[in-house]
């Protein structure tokens, strides 16, 4: 049911709102796009999926993946991308907040649609966050995952840790 | 001279391609920036209207327009002329809008000259 090194991941499809500089000041407005998992076609990807935007681990995990994008980028890692059951407003502000300028994309599974495909939803209701992503990292070439590595605690970073998923490359 | 609101893809397309300077407006009913600017918008179309047509684009009612186009910030404000995408202002900026159009509408005028110099055409 979980999704396995050498298989295929299912096409999903992603709502975001691709970085602009003038997203920085108040006079714009930005406006979800979409996007496909058809857009991995043929590259390599590192795909992280954190429990939501702003919640705890706050400002945990994600300033080691924008600090270490270039090794990212040396080891031929085409994109990298996060993901997480926020709507595409809420992650465009969390981008922004964290200073990310589109070297890393945030896309939202809004339903965990993808995410449950891949057997990889957890289901947080009792701790008031509702059916979410998990917390979760995804090597991809052309589609096919080479890594997985899924946090046994969602609150915790260990394995999904930038430095660990730069040694699954 | 106001402001049109266009509808379909079909449409859009046919006017773009038109030998002439338009501008489009893409705006949502959630934005609030896209409300600054509209009476700025419907202004600059009374001063350029001759020379620029004007139009608007509402982002959620026309979905094919917007994937197409890549609207990623609303409001955007593109200008078209022959087919091609010639300028664009993404966010509530008036100057910068103010700028765009009376560019484009000097532009046009100047070529509108008729061409005094130019022989008549022989039979």
């Amino acid at each position: 049911m979980t999704i396995k090194a050498g298989e295929s991941v299912p096409q999903g499809e992603f709502a975001y709102v691709p970085w602009s500089p003038e997203l920085e000041d108040a006079m714009v407005c930005g406006s979800p796009v979409k996007y496909s998992t058809d857009a991995w076609k043929g590259k390599k990807v590192v795909v992280v999926s954190v429990v939501g935007a702003f919640t705890g681990t706050c400002h945990g995990q994600i300033p080691a993946y924008k600090q270490l994008i270039n090794k990212f980028k040396e080891s031929n890692v085409d994109v990298v991308a996060i993901v997480n059951a926020n709507d595409p407003f809420v992650n465009s502000g969390w981008a922004r907040v964290q200073g990310l300028k589109g070297e890393i994309i945030v896309l939202s599974d809004t339903a965990s649609k993808w995410t449950k495909e891949l057997g990889l939803d957890v289901d947080l209701t009792a701790v008031g966050l509702g059916v979410r992503t998990g917390r979760w990292a995804l090597v991809l070439n052309d589609l096919k995952v080479t890594a997985l590595e899924v946090e046994p605690h969602p609150a915790k970073v260990t394995v999904t840790a930038a430095e660990e998923v730069l040694k699954k490359l | 001279m106001g402001v049109e609101e266009v509808k379909g893809i079909q449409r859009f397309r046919e006017i773009i391609g038109r030998d002439e300077y338009s501008v489009f407006d893409f705006w949502a009913e959630w934005c609030g920036p896209c409300r600054i600017m509209a009476p700025i918008y419907e202004k600059l179309s009374n001063e350029h209207g001759a020379h620029v047509k004007f139009y608007k684009v509402d982002n959620d009612a026309e979905e094919d327009i917007v994937t197409e186009l890549g609207i990623r910030g609303l409001p955007s404000f593109l200008l078209f002329k022959n087919g091609q995408q010639v300028g664009s202002v993404l966010g509530a900026r008036p100057p910068m809008l103010q700028e765009l159009v009376a560019k484009a509408a000097a532009d046009a005028a100047a070529a509108g000259k008729p061409a005094e110099a130019a022989p008549a055409p022989s039979a």
